[in-house]
């Protein structure tokens, strides 16, 4: 019986030892974290396959594959080149709700070159051959227009709505920052389109000549986060110096940029006179100083929010017409925070920022 | 007043000159690309607004000093080996090192660093202001023509 004590605890011993070489973990009270793969180079968006396999994008245009811990050797294929410059590259991946039927993703990325670059939507099937993907059936759903000059601000977070149709944010393209109020414009937009790129019927401004019709909602920034929980849009956009925010978006309104905003020019010079303005939509919250808000996600009736620059992750309270900000959580995450979402296990999955990037877990052990 | 002496209040003068109109060139460009917008803008605003910009000068002054110092030197070797106006060419300097610096800031930076020069107007404006400090610099130095 001692015999098979000892044993036991050799055993366990040797398992613990073995899990912490491959997983580093932290943990806390009420949580604790760890690494499930680590070495991405810009990773900017994660998805998880039905089959537990984790897709991540990388800005420098892979897509990499994430299996039982292990980034497979082989990334996906057949990825559409894309404009990797400034904050330009592959940007978001998502699966379609209907993506055990029809294995459609939606990826979005920097199209173009330093004379003339946009953001882009396509549409790809997902096929699956022995340990690897590829991206078959390309179709470009939509590049947003005017070209822009400066590859930077170009957003591109993707959200399906319950009937099918695509949100896609587009950047205002720093330069270009007036283009966020004209209609004629696709820059510092939310549009939405159907599954085939077609322009929904109910759209705010079909009907209004010279307005883009894909146009949803306008006078937004650098926006690189949208989710959709209970009918709801979430969103929250960069500001620059100053002026970060999370907004609920409702199709058809101004939401003020940079006509409004809390936030000046990176070097203290005014953007506008003005924090409020008739029919420009104020924001729920408001971080000035800036965080820099990467990404978002809706679980467990809170929203979840990281930061770049502030390099943390905010916790949200919201009642769907209102947002309340509880501060920092999970602060044993440190760096740059890219990405977040809830995987299949219903728990939280982190990416980090930087060229040896992270996806971590969060076990939270007193889930309220 | 020493000659060296004299440099260096005209190099102070022609940055602070520069600087502040610089930046109320830029601020009256932001303000017109928002009228452009149909946004009104009304004559106290605008003020507030102008005034309110000048928060930008510690981080203009150095840049603004440094593009002096490297133009005015260049100047001095010119108006000493080719010869000319000297406060034509200093004129001329001050433009074109306000105008060169902010055209590496975008290639760097790969954005532009001050709104207001976003569009040509708004470039020529800010290189009309360096063009301001040059002939600052030149008349403070005027009595020193050996130097730069």
């Amino acid at each position: 019986m001692k015999k098979l004590s000892v044993t036991l605890l050799l055993l366990t011993g040797l398992a613990s030892a073995a899990i912490n070489a491959q997983h580093s973990a932290t943990e806390t009270d009420d949580y604790y974290t760890s690494v499930v793969a680590s070495g991405f180079d810009q990773a900017w968006a994660h998805e998880f396959l039905p089959n537990g396999d984790i897709l991540v994008t990388e800005r420098v245009g892979n897509i990499k594959v994430v299996r039982d811990g292990k980034i497979l050797s082989q990334a996906v294929s057949n990825v559409p080149e894309s404009y990797y410059a400034g904050q330009g590259g592959l940007l978001d991946i998502m699966l379609d709700s209907d993506f055990s039927n029809n294995r459609t993703v939606y990826l979005s990325y920097a199209f173009g070159s330093p004379d003339g670059n946009a953001t882009r939507l396509i549409s790809a099937t997902l096929d699956a051959s022995g340990d690897s993907y590829s991206l078959d059936n390309i179709n470009t759903l939509f590049t947003a227009s005017p070209l822009i000059q400066t590859p930077q601000h170009y957003s591109g977070r993707i959200a399906q709505m319950d009937d099918g149709s695509l949100l896609l944010t587009i950047g205002d393209g720093f330069d270009y920052r007036e283009q966020a109020q004209r209609l004629d414009s696709h820059l510092g937009k939310i549009i939405r389109i159907n599954r085939d790129g077609s322009v929904p019927a109910d759209n705010p401004f079909v009907a209004q000549q010279g307005a883009k019709p894909e146009i949803w909602s306008y006078g937004h920034r650098n926006h690189q986060s949208l989710v959709i929980a209970d009918g709801v849009v979430y969103q929250n956009e960069h500001g620059p110096k100053g002026g970060d925010e999370v907004n609920i978006i409702e199709a058809g309104l101004n939401y003020g940029w940079p006509v409004i905003t809390q936030g000046r020019d990176y070097n203290g010079a005014s953007v506008t006179p003005y924090t409020e303005y008739p029919d420009m939509q104020q924001p729920l919250v408001d971080w000035t100083p800036s965080i820099a808000p990467s990404s978002m996600t809706f679980h467990l009736n809170k929203l979840y929010v990281t930061s770049l620059a502030e390099e943390s992750i905010h916790m949200l309270t919201t009642d769907g017409e209102t947002i309340n900000d509880q501060g920092i959580v999970f602060e044993a995450i440190e760096g740059r925070i890219r990405d977040i979402s809830v995987g299949l296990d219903n728990h939280l999955y982190v990416l980090t920022d930087g060229d040896q990037a992270e996806l971590i877990k969060i076990t939270q052990t007193r889930l309220k | 007043m020493p000659n060296f002496l004299r440099h260096i209040v005209g190099l102070v003068t022609a940055t602070l000159t520069t600087s502040v109109v610089g930046s109320v060139f830029s601020t009256q460009s932001v303000i017109s690309s928002l009228q452009s917008l149909d946004v009104d803008v009304p004559l106290a605003t605008r003020l507030s607004m102008t005034v309110g910009d000048l928060a930008i000068l510690p981080s203009l002054l150095p840049i603004v000093a440094m593009c002096f110092i490297v133009g005015f030197i260049v100047t001095a070797f010119c108006v000493r080996y080719i010869g000319g106006n000297r406060t034509a060419w200093h004129i001329v300097a001050g433009a074109v090192a306000l105008i060169t610096t902010l055209l590496i800031v975008k290639a760097v930076l790969l954005i532009t660093a001050i709104a207001g020069t976003r569009s040509l107007l708004g470039l020529l404006s800010f290189g009309f202001a360096g063009a301001i400090g040059g002939w600052v610099y030149a008349k403070i130095t005027t009595q020193t023509s050996a130097g730069i």
